[in-house]
């Protein structure tokens, strides 16, 4: 027995020592690898190399005979990953020397956020989508991520010389978030927000799917309701979900009808004062609050999370959800068949053809981590170039569920068919009706813990709101001196 | 030459070996090599991070950026901000509940179990201990079935013994949400402490047993004339685990409400974990005096658990 126990143990050594130095192999060779593409390396070889034109791509002018791997953090969130794993495989078949380490989790941000802390930049990703916790405008601050502002004059791979700025979809290069003035994750998509809703369901009781007026929207939620169906639901666990149907872009339209839509978007974007208190965002939540009292969202609102208020939809039991046009994609597997998406913004005019302010959020781009070498930088911008492709972009309408950022797209009537139905319907209402898009970002960033604080009023306020419970008014006038004291904090 | 290296060699390899064979260094030795790693991992890991916590708690920082050194702002504002003070009577209420109630409902339970002699102890043991094999999430996910307005058990249940609750969402409402998430901490933390009782409990000799049972003691009169006060110290052990551990939970409260609805599920450590790790800002310095303020509140139950429940063990 013992020398049973001997045998195995020796083994056990031997192995552990055989792995151990496999391991430091392998580490070695990475270094080596890694050595090879750090700028130094990659500077003097691209000067090295400079005369020798052959071995560069011509589409880019990159080298052709240097190894580089792109380590890639992705956020496998409503869109799935089989668009950007055909994206990967045609870029790996156009450019054979870039190759790709991916790590994908819905979860991502948690994964970037740890190697952030470690502070190890040859193990941060080369490129990461999903946020970060906090947002971006510290790493902005401090050089930690790289601008791809240059990106929008990059010339597509199959645009027929036009740079992306160009060939991008009306607003797009608009309403791009921006931070510190630059673009840091290169929209390569964009979603449409508003309510989404079971277009059989409105079919069938034939209510109105395109109300032109607040008065025509009202008439459709009491409706509804008269029908024993929940007007509206989203999940009160994540209660800005709210803002997906009645977010800054709802205040826009309502500055536009009062004629102060300069001063009120300057003021949001700057986060000027009033803010909170600004008379069309008091407006805005007191239509909320009204709508709350007669019962148009679910009373047990707060207790649902994304699922339950979705489910909500597909079951019959609410009407629409205020939510994303990914909503498709995400429950696609929880949806019957023959289930159809519809999509309706929410007017906040009297006129019927006054201006539909939506919620259009060019995004699910890629971060660039700054500290990397200036090769890896470079084909990872290419790679994202690269998503912009007709064919890529194809995959992420068809297999993301996203609407494209490319204007040429709707050129070819075949290529349009592939939409699925949320992003063509949301495609439809914008042809249909007076559309403005805007993302309701701001251009700068509170970083006090006032400003969360601030937050927190608003959004432990909302279920109350939308359950008819609680008058916004003293929850914005709260919201608001707690916004002042993050402003002065900041001027600090 | 070769010669008198060679004695020196063998001088030196003697006295190493002597070393070796001496017991208080072997004694040294042992206690080095045992000490050190977890010691060690306790220095890094442990200590170095929550030292660090409190030089974190005396600056403004968000992680990334360049830190400013700002005193004790920090603890100013916390003392202000009413947040932490309602954060806190959660605490206080989920601290006077669940240990009381997980403490009360594992001695009955392990009581019956070692005493009844029922024929499926085993088993029983094992369905009670089950919940602390599942993690939080899934134990959060299965009460969010339970308490759902629409298909929930509770709402079944209810209605099954003619309580029509019209779909009702406990996790919904301000009035029931805090109460609500009571059962889940119980449920979750039961199963662990009838298994520490049944092991303490049968470490009882079976003759006092037999002695109250010939003087005419019922079950609950055993129970609290025998069983509890032989067990104290670990019940006071428990109470300070259970204690300390609900003070500082905030898992089953961000996947279950977030703090909601309207905040009133909030707990000291998830408005820590959100300032720390919120949406729109990050601020470890503030996340760190909060931090060091649960620090203190911690070690002042304990003092307080200390002071209730005296140290009074009885040898059998």
């Amino acid at each position: 027995m013992k020398s049973y126990l001997k045998a195995a143990s020796a083994s056990l050594a031997l192995m552990f020592v055989v792995s151990s130095l496999a391991a430091c192999g392998s580490a070695n060779s990475s270094n080596d690898q890694t050595a090879a593409n750090s700028p130094s390396a990659a500077g003097s070889t691209s000067s090295a190399s400079a005369p020798a034109e052959a071995q560069v791509y011509p589409e880019n002018g990159l080298p052709t005979d240097q190894k580089v791997t792109l380590k890639v953090g992705f956020f496998e969130g409503g869109m799935g990953r089989e668009w950007f794993d055909v994206a990967v495989e045609s870029f790996k078949a156009k450019f054979p020397n870039v190759s790709f380490d991916v790590t994908s989790s819905p979860t991502i941000s948690q994964v970037t956020q740890t190697k952030i802390g470690a502070n190890d930049d040859k193990g941060m990703f080369n490129l990461f989508s999903g946020s970060i916790p906090g947002g971006i405008a510290p790493y902005v601050e401090s050089g930690k991520l790289e601008s791809e502002e240059d990106l929008w004059n990059h010339k597509a791979y199959d645009g027929n010389g036009k740079t992306l700025k160009e060939l991008s979809f009306n607003g797009s290069f608009e309403s791009s978030p921006r931070t510190a003035g630059n673009t840091y994750a290169f929209p390569i998509s964009g979603s449409g927000s508003g309510l989404m809703y079971n277009k059989a369901l409105f079919e069938k009781n034939g209510w109105d799917e395109n109300p032109k007026t607040w008065s025509d929207f009202l008439k459709l939620s009491a409706e509804i309701k008269a029908a024993g169906i929940t007007p509206i639901t989203f999940p009160g666990v994540y209660a800005d979900y709210i803002t997906n149907a009645f977010g800054v872009p709802k205040i826009y339209e309502l500055a536009e009808a009062n004629n102060t839509l300069d001063q009120v978007q300057t003021d949001y974007h700057q986060f000027n004062t009033p803010y909170f208190l600004a008379p069309e965002n008091i407006e805005r939540w007191n239509r909320i609050y009204e709508m709350g009292k007669k019962g148009y969202f679910p009373a047990g609102l707060a207790a649902m999370n994304h699922t339950q208020s979705q489910m909500q939809v597909v079951q019959g039991k609410a009407a629409m959800v205020s939510t994303g046009t990914w909503v498709e994609n995400e429950m696609k597997q929880s949806t019957p068949e023959d289930f159809k998406w519809g999509y309706m913004t929410v007017p906040f005019g009297d006129q019927p053809d006054s201006t539909k302010w939506t919620t259009f959020t060019p995004g699910s781009g890629f971060l660039i981590w700054a500290a990397k070498p200036d090769l890896e930088k470079a084909w990872s911008k290419e790679f994202i170039a690269w998503l912009w492709n007709l064919d890529n972009q194809q995959q992420i309408a068809e297999k993301g569920g996203m609407i494209p950022l490319r204007s040429d797209f709707a050129d070819d009537p075949a290529r349009l068919a592939k939409l699925q139905s949320l992003p063509s319907a949301f495609l439809d209402y914008a042809k249909n009706n007076k559309v403005k898009m805007d993302s309701g970002a701001a251009d700068v960033q509170l970083t006090d813990p006032a400003f969360e604080q601030a937050n927190k009023v608003i959004s432990e306020a909302i279920t109350q709101i939308a359950t008819g419970k609680q008058d916004p008014l003293p929850i914005l006038k709260e919201a608001e001196e707690y916004l002042k004291k993050a402003i002065a904090a900041q001027k600090k | 030459m070769n010669m008198l290296r060679t004695d020196a060699e063998h001088a030196s390899q003697k006295k190493r070996s002597k070393l070796l064979q001496n017991a208080s260094f072997q004694k040294l030795l042992f206690l080095f090599v045992a000490l050190v790693p977890t010691f060690g991992g306790y220095l890094v890991f442990g200590l170095y991070p929550n030292l660090l916590s409190v030089y974190y708690s005396l600056l403004d920082w968000n992680g990334i950026s360049k830190a400013k050194f700002i005193g004790l702002e920090n603890y100013g504002r916390l003392f202000m901000d009413h947040y932490v003070w309602r954060a806190l009577g959660h605490n206080l209420f989920y601290m006077a509940t669940v240990p009381l109630i997980t403490i009360f409902i594992s001695l009955v339970l392990a009581y019956l179990l070692t005493n009844k002699g029922y024929a499926g102890t085993a088993i029983f043991k094992v369905l009670f201990f089950f919940p602390n094999v599942l993690s939080t999430v899934v134990v959060s996910l299965l009460w969010a079935f339970i308490y759902d307005g629409s298909f929930g058990l509770l709402n079944a249940f209810l209605k099954l013994i003619g309580i029509d609750m019209n779909g009702f969402y406990w996790l919904g409402d301000t009035r029931t949400a805090l109460a609500a998430l009571v059962p889940p901490l119980v449920w979750a933390g039961v199963g662990f402490y009838i298994v520490i009782f049944m092991n303490a409990m049968s470490t009882i000799p079976k003759s006092l047993y037999e002695c109250a049972v010939l003087e005419g003691a019922s079950h609950m009169t055993r129970l609290f004339r025998i069983t509890i006060p032989l067990i104290s110290p670990l019940i006071r052990v428990s109470t300070v685990f259970l204690v300390l551990g609900t003070l500082k939970s905030l898992d089953l409260v961000l996947i279950l409400t977030r703090g909601g609805p309207a905040g009133s599920t909030d707990v000291i450590g998830l408005y820590m974990f959100n300032m720390a790790f919120g949406e729109q800002v990050q601020n470890y310095g503030y996340a760190s005096a909060i931090g060091m303020f649960l620090f203190l509140i911690l070690v002042g139950a304990k003092l307080v658990v200390d002071k209730l429940i005296p140290d009074r063990g009885y040898e059998y």
